[in-house]
């Protein structure tokens, strides 16, 4: 099966500087993959541009075959900030949303999922905590079935316990051809579930590396991804 | 995919919310003005009890146009919105026609409000006075159909919001992008935002007032006269009501021809550069 994600040539400016330069990716199906680096490394906007949410960039993105912004969207599920919806809307009118617009959305497994992360569909979003709206998006995210699943810093300040159940049960959510790119600054709790590494640093991907490779050399994926800003303040 | 009827519906059904909301607050002020001069005049037939909410209503459409411009702009760079797999094309055109139709039923809600409120005027009004207003429209019907009429100027009252929704768009769209190139953030950009805004406002003001320059030249040199000078004869009397209509046709076609430049313009910005807001 061809990759699902592929990235040739991908170089993003903004405010005249530049980001991302001539980053080139390629992502079989059905992985997990960490996408990590210091903060604004650019994981974040190279998520925005795979996921045709950011414009200002040159170089080609495929998913699933498709290059279309459009066309992308269809086959990927991207961790959303909730932007749309006003403080006073409730879960049910989030989902309610969600079964509207995208023909994929699975309304009983985000009923489940709901289950799952300890959440009621009548809660507004007012009502709900960081760690509990960070829940929400993964849900929303997971109930969606597409080829590629975008999470970015998923886990902002959700609490540890549930942090590890969530990690634990990512395999049992998604299709399993689906693959999963997952950007996280607590890479030892993500680790265990990881099938490949992506090292984003100084703009561009210095290293794509298969999870087993890396244990293998190393004591853990947090002691190899450290290694290479070992002397940085 | 998410195809143009399900964004244009998810769109409808978001703005439509608030529509009924900010409706609901005008028509209370509208009836506490209704109340409050209509018992002071004793409900009296020179109709003051309707005149002040009318204009309740009217100060109000004005403003909601462009409180649903901004929310269409709000839709446009919402990362949620933006994430739906939907063409460019289809997004653009979702986003202002629920932003239209929204205002039409607006429009229409207030209409229909000041006509109860006009209740008590009908039932002062005499059998001899219904036969005159009914005479009056039936003169008016003969000098110039009032069907197409008020046809042409509903279709006007439509492209005019949709141009509207484009230009503002438009503007606020080049805003970002031009920002976007400039080595400005956080603070500073905001300043250059405005800048930015401020000038391409007056640029295309300038570019708006040639072009209707042009027209009205243009408009003049074809009838050799100005515009309704044929319709309206004041010398002779002479009201010429098919005249009146071809004439009202032809701004209709100007107008709709400078929606789907303004369209084209605000889709070609939005498809190329708009993006995103983050997080």
């Amino acid at each position: 099966m061809s990759d699902v994600l592929k990235i040739a040539g991908l170089s993003y400016r903004m405010n005249r500087k530049e980001i991302l330069a001539d980053v080139d990716l390629e992502v079989a199906y059905g992985k997990i993959v960490a996408l990590v680096g210091a903060n604004g490394a650019g994981k974040t906007t190279l998520m925005r541009v795979i996921a045709g949410v950011a414009k200002n960039y040159q170089g080609t993105v495929t998913v699933a075959g498709e290059s279309s912004e459009a066309g992308r969207k269809a086959h990927l599920s991207m961790t959303d900030n909730l932007s749309a919806f006003a403080d006073g809307r409730r879960i049910r009118e989030v989902k309610s949303f969600y079964e509207d617009v995208f023909a994929d959305f699975d309304s009983q497994q985000f009923d489940q999922l709901l289950e799952f992360m300890n959440l009621n569909a009548e809660d507004k979003l007012s009502s709900l905590s960081k760690g509990m709206r960070e829940k929400l998006i993964i849900a929303l995210a997971f109930a969606r079935k597409t080829d590629l699943y975008l999470l970015d810093e998923p886990f902002n300040g959700v609490d540890a316990m549930s942090r590890k159940k969530i990690i634990k049960s990512l395999l049992l959510w998604k299709p399993d051809e689906a693959t999963i790119i997952i950007s996280d600054h607590v890479l030892d709790e993500i680790a265990p579930v990881l099938d490949e590494v992506v090292l984003l640093k100084d703009k561009h991907i210095i290293k794509h590396k298969s999870a087993d490779e890396i244990r293998e050399g190393h004591a853990s994926i947090e002691e190899w991804y450290e290694s290479f800003y070992e002397g940085e303040e | 995919m998410t195809d143009f009827k399900q964004a244009y519906g998810a769109m409808f059904k978001v703005q439509a919310k608030k529509m009924m909301l900010d409706y609901g607050i005008c028509a209370l002020i509208a009836g506490v003005t209704w109340l409050a001069v209509g018992v002071s005049t004793h409900w009296s037939m020179n109709a003051t009890f309707i005149g002040f909410p009318m204009i309740v209503f009217i100060l109000a459409a004005f403003i909601y146009k462009y409180l649903l411009v901004f929310r269409s702009w709000k839709i446009s760079r919402s990362q949620t919105w933006r994430l739906l797999p939907v063409k460019s094309g289809s997004f653009v055109l979702a986003n202002s026609l629920s932003a239209l139709v929204n205002y039409l039923c607006f429009i229409f809600l207030a209409l229909a409000t000041v006509a109860v409120f006009s209740i008590p005027l009908w039932m002062q009004m005499s059998g001899q006075d219904y036969a005159n207003m009914f005479k009056g429209i039936a003169e008016a019907n003969r000098q110039v159909n009032l069907t197409a009429t008020l046809l042409i100027l509903l279709l006007l009252l439509m492209a005019n919001f949709l141009g509207d929704v484009y230009y503002w768009l438009f503007l606020a769209d080049s805003m970002e992008a031009l920002a976007d190139r400039l080595p400005f953030s956080g603070k500073s950009a905001k300043a250059v935002k405005a800048g930015i805004f401020v000038l391409l406002l007056a640029f295309f003001a300038f570019i708006n007032n040639q072009f209707a320059n042009a027209l009205v030249k243009l408009m003049g040199g074809k009838h050799e006269v100005s515009l309704f000078s044929e319709v309206f004869a004041p010398a002779s009397g002479h009201f010429s009501g098919n005249d009146f209509l071809i004439d009202l046709l032809l701004i209709l076609a100007l107008q709709l021809a400078y929606v789907l430049l303004l369209g084209a313009l605000q889709w070609l910005v939005f498809n190329k550069f708009t993006e995103a807001k983050r997080s």
